[in-house]
């Protein structure tokens, strides 16, 4: 997992809660690292240790964890730097999430060990799509319903996510049915 | 194997490997920013997005009047272009701006250039100025790719400038803490400073409490010789009332031999007398009144004692001659009332001398040395400043022992010393009750000189013994005493590189201080 999450993490606490319940997290995750590098990569045990820490000391599940995280995830790679690549990849949220794969694809070429996960979108109606989620990693599914709620709130658009198929139950993959409805601005 | 299969591909009828070419609408799709001019310079076609993102009228429009070549420096002819299809070019848009980056290819059956390449872009916000987005861009390209690797740079770059900004600022507050550290330690020196001066100022103020008990003895001692000469001096006044007016015809009458009865009388007087037992002078008295009855003197008893009053208490034989006329029994009186004179200037001498000694050691022992540098000192000479300061005290009942080995001047704080001289013979008078056995021992050990104080008191209880240099540790009643005295003394032993310890039995208390010699 590259740095970028791992700092994702520690923001999503030090502005939501504070900078002493971070620092209570690090030293629960037996986390030494001072500063995480956005581009390096970390051992994907460094960010699981660091959500459980959270999740033991927020008193939330680590599922609820990591869907906060998702929809923060959204809000914090567009301040990190990456706002412009985020609007060059797409209008809407139907767009944005057909795009999602380049997006990670090319970030998997250029860091080919950071193993982003891939996606891909079947338009299932005119205001509903699946979207289809490869990852090597485990329990992120969550993360990612945090992401397209993130997402509906970026493109200012109502989203509805179900966790239709789950890998821990044995799904080949994780599938997500996304409902949205742009929020029309009179209300 | 590999040979086999060679073979069969040669046998193969032969065909050209790039005879398959993409249709005109895939070749677009791929090169959404190609375009096609001939020999006029007049472009024939262009990919969708350039034609989006440049002004109309681009197809059909001259070459030179939507680009110009950046790169390489050549005239925009056709011929010229030609002779560099294996340049890189690099066009840049006239009126947007944007660049082109790509090369020339010329096609010979329709004498046409095409050129192919793709929008070129360092700055992700420059794609949103064109109107362009990344699915402009066709997939194979890496255009998408060298944009996402920049923003990477970019935020590598972001990372390193916010910790370095982070090392600077924990660096400056590093510095800071280091300079409170230091403003801390000044001022940690500076209390220190102060204590120490207080310190002094707390042993002078001891000294002085000490010397306010001192105080009424101290005054009695110079009290009695003031009385002495106070008597003195009346006596000398009286006299000189009395005969101030008959002195002078009594001399100018004096016969010779009266004259030289006169001499020898006053030079009797003045020598140092007998020391009698007062049975000795009362059986020579009775002598002398017996040799004067036998010579038929007027008033014997009287005679005799005006001669024994100067020192004449034999030999009284010699003097007969002259009390037998009233010329010389004038010349005796007279000569009696000169040596009383003489009496009372030695007794004001006497007086004066006891007087100012007290005074000396009155001053020596308040004098507080503000130059705070040690000074080359007798020790025994201070301690006897002491005892005389404490005469009062000592004199109805105590017995001073003194031995004194000699040795030499020892570089001290003289002030401080005095004040522990001072505080353990205090406390030793105080221990006795000041009735008892005062012993004073003086003498040099190795490189050391020690100084034990013994009293004859009535010792230092064992559960008190521990607590006793402690401050404020005091066994006198409230008022009496600060506590501070031993506290005091032993820092000042301290100060000294010193050591004071103390060994205490019911009648021998011996305090022991040593002060080293260098």
């Amino acid at each position: 997992m590259y740095g970028l999450v791992n700092k994702a993490i520690e923001e999503m606490v030090r502005s939501h809660f504070s900078d002493e319940i971070w620092e209570a997290i690090k030293q629960k995750a037996e986390v030494k690292t001072e500063a995480f590098v956005s581009m390096e990569g970390y051992p994907d045990e460094v960010t699981y240790r660091l959500v459980g820490a959270a999740s033991e000391v927020l008193e939330l599940s680590p599922a609820e964890v990591m869907h906060a995280f998702g929809k923060y995830w959204v809000q914090f790679t567009a301040q990190a730097g990456y706002g412009e690549l985020m609007e060059m990849n797409g209008d809407d949220l139907p767009e944005f999430l057909e795009n999602l794969d380049d997006l990670h694809a090319r970030v998997g070429v250029m860091f080919p060990k950071l193993q982003p996960p891939s996606f891909d979108c079947d338009e299932e109606d005119e205001d509903e799509l699946t979207l289809h989620y490869h990852s090597e990693r485990e329990g992120l599914a969550p993360m990612v319903m945090g992401l397209v709620e993130g997402l509906g709130e970026r493109f200012e658009t109502e989203v509805d996510v179900n966790h239709t198929h789950s890998r821990e139950e044995g799904a080949d993959h994780d599938q997500f049915t996304v409902k949205y409805r742009v929020k029309c601005p009179f209300h | 194997m590999i040979s086999s299969q060679l073979s069969t591909e040669s046998s193969a009828p032969s065909i050209n490997p790039f005879e398959r070419s993409l249709p005109p609408d895939c070749f677009a799709k791929i090169f959404p920013f190609h375009f096609v001019f001939n020999r006029n310079l007049e472009i024939l076609q262009a990919g969708e997005v350039l034609q989006r993102i440049s002004p109309e009228g681009l197809i059909g429009g001259k070459l030179d009047q939507f680009f110009q070549i950046q790169r390489p420096k050549v005239a925009l002819d056709f011929d010229t272009l030609l002779k560099r299809s294996k340049k890189l070019f690099l066009l840049e848009a006239l009126v947007q701006g944007f660049q082109l980056k790509g090369q020339l290819m010329h096609v010979q059956a329709e004498d046409v250039m095409f050129f192919i390449g793709s929008l070129w872009v360092t700055d992700l916000s420059h794609l949103k100025n064109y109107g362009v987005k990344l699915q402009d861009f066709a997939t194979h390209e890496p255009t998408s790719d060298f944009l996402y690797l920049l923003q990477a740079k970019s935020t590598a770059l972001a990372d390193t400038t916010k910790l370095a900004e982070e090392l600077t600022s924990k660096q400056a507050e590093l510095e800071q803490t280091l300079q409170m550290v230091q403003e801390k330690n000044d001022n940690l020196q500076t209390a220190l400073k102060q204590l120490e001066a207080t310190q002094d100022q707390l042993i002078q103020s001891e000294k002085m409490a000490a010397l306010g008990q001192l105080i009424a003895g101290i005054a009695h001692e110079i009290n009695t010789p003031l009385g002495a000469i106070r008597s003195s001096v009346e006596n000398i006044a009286d006299f000189l009332e009395r005969n101030l007016d008959t002195l002078p015809s009594f001399f100018q009458n004096l016969t010779q031999e009266c004259n030289q009865f006169f001499a020898d009388l006053l030079h009797s007087a003045s020598q140092d007398r007998l020391i009698l037992s007062s049975r000795e002078k009362r059986k020579l008295k009775r002598r002398n009144i017996r040799v004067l009855e036998a010579e038929g003197i007027d008033q014997p008893d009287d005679m005799a004692d005006t001669l024994a009053e100067l020192n004449c208490l034999e030999g009284v034989e010699a003097f007969v001659p002259l009390l037998q006329s009233p010329a010389g029994r004038q010349t005796i009186q007279m000569a009696y009332q000169f040596s009383t004179l003489l009496n009372s200037t030695k007794t004001i001498k006497t007086a004066t001398d006891k007087a100012a000694k007290v005074v000396f050691a009155l001053k020596s022992y308040s004098h507080f040395d503000h130059t705070g540098s040690k000074s080359e000192t007798n020790l025994i000479h201070d301690i006897e400043t002491v005892l005389t300061l404490y005469q009062s005290q000592l004199k109805n009942g105590v017995e001073v022992i003194r031995n004194y080995a000699p040795i030499p001047k020892v570089a001290c704080f003289q002030d401080e010393l005095s004040q522990v001289w001072t505080n353990l013979i205090h406390n030793a008078l105080q221990a006795m009750d000041y009735q008892g056995i005062l012993i004073l021992d003086v003498k040099q050990q190795n490189n050391q000189v020690q100084v034990n104080i013994t009293d004859s008191g009535q010792g230092i209880p064992a559960e008190v013994m521990p607590k006793i240099f402690q401050p404020f540790f005091t066994t006198k009643p409230p008022g009496e005493g600060s506590g501070l005295g031993l506290d005091i003394v032993n820092k000042i032993v301290t100060k000294h590189e010193g050591e004071i310890s103390v060994e205490s039995k019911p009648g021998k208390t011996q305090f022991t201080v040593s002060i080293p010699l260098s």
